[in-house]
């Protein structure tokens, strides 16, 4: 495309969240700050992961874009055909083709590889956020381990909820050291963190803010010895396909009430009924 | 038990401009096991100054006080309680120097029973017996047991001092110092302090008081040690105090 | 025996003021020390140097940790928070600026637990309402907010949160400032009571001389950021020898 460098950012920018990057995977879980560039979309809308893809992508990479697991949203649709226009590069709605997967808010139901990275966007990558509103204090918990506070809030949910209330972005232990945000992914996705054979790179824009998972960490979602963290899905099976194991999305079908629940996985949900998966 | 020698002390009273008040000069006692010296002598003549001063209340400018905790063991060294370290005090305070005040400092919301058992309780005696023995004492000093579980905030002055007594004659002592014991208490209340006091000594313990009821003084006193104001004591380096037996 | 805590020389200024000159002290173990004085004496400036909480200009604070005796500098921030979070507690004056009022009353009282690894939620639990008993809070409140509670509860509720983790050495800040003097006498009580049963070592700083009496065995009279006296509680308060020390024990009201 013409008068834009391949993948939209200049090749210096590129090294610089490079370095972010490789801090990033050297300190499991670990925020590194980086200098955040003007993208064409506004903050909230995937700034941050936009800017990590485009400083990983090659010529020869596939790339597969979701929205809350579909290829198909508006959001997944314009992020996939600006990295097209900008990048050349081939892009595709199947996981396995994939070589770069950039998410929003969901990961794969297919097993990811270890040649495989996965991108997510991420709000907020503060996990202390609610917690704690001061930024330095929270640098400081981080840096001493200080992370009483955070068990104390899931220790409310379970006295308030009889169990713990959040249904997405649950805090995570990282490499047995940091905290960390895994991003607005459902419950039901954490434990796919866990010891996972690809790369997980984390950027969130609007905060200038990198983190990432190497492949094979240990990633526990906090809770108790006798409270234990259970991923939680709706009771029902997919419509379509019929699958009772992956994440579902509740569908209102009609002004009477009537709705229905699909994969959210459209990719994952395709090839079930096409035998595939 | 008690080798109190060459004790000067000077109060001086920064609030009103400076002014000095020797109370005690060159002043000394003996104690030993088992025995009661009185101190004697008119208002203002030091007698308080000189108990407290053996409690470590008062801080004396000169002299020696030593203090043997076990009467047993006669070539133990001595303590010198003008020198001696917080840390050291508190330790002879707990089992071995007791003093008896004239009056009840009230604890806020402490029972009486729980008041006196605390001299048990410090020295770690289980809860169960701390605490009957000190229902037993109260009960000897006349203090009813539907009075055990009240704070004695709300008792009359005498039954507080008994209380205060109680606290005191609940355990044994090598050392215990009497300010003004039987002062608030009726004739009946009086004699059984004497006895427990003559009990005491009968124990080994080495006691010290200030009575001004000369009845009951005459009654445990085996010596008696007159101490006289220092603006009327002779200037001379020798001892000022007499001592009569 | 050896000291528990050794300050050495502490000095400090904030700007022009001097809040610490030169100001030495030992704790024992097991033993109470107040720190007495007027507002502007340097009394919780002391205490926030001796908690940890604040780095003197010049001067150390030494700190025995039952097998070694080193600074609270040497040790580092690191170590010092562990220290903070787990072997010391701070009771400080507002139970409000040291408690979470959105958080229930249990939750306060396990957090010094969890942050310190508990992971069973029944074991917290069952340790906060004991705690609540303790400090004569009625445990059916384990899952209340510290938002309903009186001022009295809440320092109960922050003594509960302070001695969970069975400190060895507690720093009080005017431990019973701004209560009714009934509810004073409540805690000041059961502080008593829990100093002998957990055998704790307590720095108390106070401007009530009452409370002193009450509690310490040693008293430090600060003024201007010096210490002008020091001693057996008793002593200092019953044969005062600096002039500031009368006039303090002059100023005090009879009962």
């Amino acid at each position: 495309m013409q008068g834009y460098n391949f993948a939209y950012l200049d090749e210096q920018t590129k090294r610089m969240i490079r370095r972010a990057i490789l801090k990033a995977v050297a300190i499991p879980g670990h925020q590194v700050p980086f200098a955040g560039r003007e993208m064409p979309l506004p903050y909230g809308w995937g700034t941050g992961g936009i800017q990590v893809t485009a400083a990983i992508l090659g010529a020869e990479d596939v790339l597969k874009v979701i929205d809350q697991g579909a290829d198909d949203t508006t959001n997944a649709v314009s992020i996939r055909s600006f990295f097209a226009r900008t990048a050349g590069v081939r892009t595709t709605t199947s996981t396995a083709e994939a070589s770069v997967i950039q998410t929003r808010h969901r990961i794969p139901e297919r097993q990811l590889r270890g040649d495989q990275i996965i991108v997510y966007q991420v709000p907020i990558p503060e996990p202390l956020f609610r917690l704690e509103p001061s930024r330095a204090a929270a640098r400081r918990m981080h840096a001493m381990s200080d992370y009483g506070p955070m068990q104390v809030k899931l220790y409310e949910d379970i006295t308030r909820f009889g169990r713990v209330a959040v249904a997405y972005d649950h805090p995570v232990l990282v490499n047995c050291r940091y905290l960390m945000s895994p991003s607005p992914i459902p419950a039901f996705d954490n434990p796919k963190l866990h010891r996972m054979a690809a790369l997980q790179l984390f950027g969130a824009g609007r905060e200038k803010r990198i983190y990432a998972v190497p492949p094979y960490t240990d990633v526990v979602s906090l809770d108790f010895e006798d409270r234990p963290f259970e991923p939680v899905r709706a009771p029902a099976r997919c419509a379509l396909c019929g699958a009772d194991d992956t994440y579902l999305d509740e569908m209102v079908t009609d002004d009477r009430g009537g709705r229905l629940f699909a994969c959210s996985d459209t990719d994952h949900c395709a090839a079930i009924l096409a035998g595939t998966a | 038990m008690i080798a109190a020698d060459g004790l000067d002390k000077t109060f001086t009273l920064h609030l009103r401009g400076g002014v000095r008040l020797p109370v005690l000069r060159d002043a000394g006692i003996t104690v030993r096991s088992g025995e009661c010296v009185a101190l004697a002598g008119p208002s203002g003549a030091g007698k308080s100054t000189l108990l407290r001063a053996l409690y470590g209340n008062y801080r004396v400018d000169r002299g020696t006080i030593l203090i043997r905790r076990d009467p047993a063991t006669p070539n133990a060294s001595m303590i010198d309680l003008a020198r001696a370290t917080a840390e050291t005090i508190i330790a002879l305070r707990r089992d071995a120097l007791g003093y008896v005040s004239q009056f009840l400092r009230a604890m806020p919301r402490v029972a009486s029973r729980d008041i006196v058992a605390e001299t048990l309780l410090v020295r770690g005696i289980d809860p169960h017996e701390a605490h009957r023995r000190a229902a037993a004492m109260l009960e000897r000093l006349g203090i009813a047991p539907r009075l055990h579980d009240l704070p004695p905030a709300t008792f009359s002055g005498g039954e507080q001092q008994r209380v205060n007594l109680a606290r005191s004659f609940v355990a044994p002592w090598p050392i215990l110092l009497l300010d003004e014991p039987t002062a608030s208490l009726d004739a009946a209340n009086r004699d059984i302090v004497v006895d427990l006091i003559n009990d005491a000594k009968a124990a080994g313990t080495a006691i010290v008081g200030i009575l001004h009821d000369t009845a009951s003084r005459d009654r445990i006193a085996d010596r008696i040690l007159s101490l006289a104001p220092v603006a009327d004591q002779p200037a001379m380096p020798e001892r000022a105090n007499l001592e009569s037996a | 025996m050896t000291a528990l805590l050794q300050a050495r020389a502490l000095t400090h200024r904030f700007g022009r003021t001097i809040a610490l000159d030169d100001v030495s002290l030992t704790l024992s173990p097991h033993e109470i020390l107040a720190i007495v004085g007027e507002s502007g004496s340097g009394k919780s400036t002391l205490l926030n140097v001796l908690s940890g909480c604040l780095t003197p200009q010049s001067g150390d604070v030494m700190y025995h940790d039952g097998t070694t005796v080193r600074s609270l500098a040497e040790r580092g921030e690191r170590a010092v928070r562990t220290l903070q979070r787990a072997r010391w507690g701070y009771v400080a004056q507002d139970p409000r600026s040291a408690l979470r009022l959105d958080i229930t009353a249990g939750g306060n009282i396990g957090e010094r637990l969890m942050a310190g690894g508990a992971r069973h939620y029944g074991h917290i639990r069952a340790v906060a309402a004991r705690w609540l008993e303790t400090v004569e809070i009625d445990p059916v409140r384990i899952d209340d907010l510290p938002r309903t509670f009186s001022g009295g509860m809440l320092q109960r509720l922050q003594i509960a949160a302070t001695l969970v983790t069975d400190p060895e050495l507690v720093f009080m800040d005017e431990p019973t400032g701004g209560l009714d003097v009934s509810v004073q006498a409540r805690i000041l009580d059961l502080i008593r009571s829990l100093v002998r049963s957990l055998g704790l070592a307590i720095v108390i700083v106070t401007h009530d001389i009452g409370v002193a009496r009450l509690l310490a065995d040693r008293l430090i009279v600060m003024r201007h950021g010096r210490i002008v006296e020091a001693g057996l509680t008793d002593q200092v308060l019953d044969d005062p020898h600096h002039p500031y020390t009368q006039l303090l024990v002059a100023s005090v009201l009879p009962a």
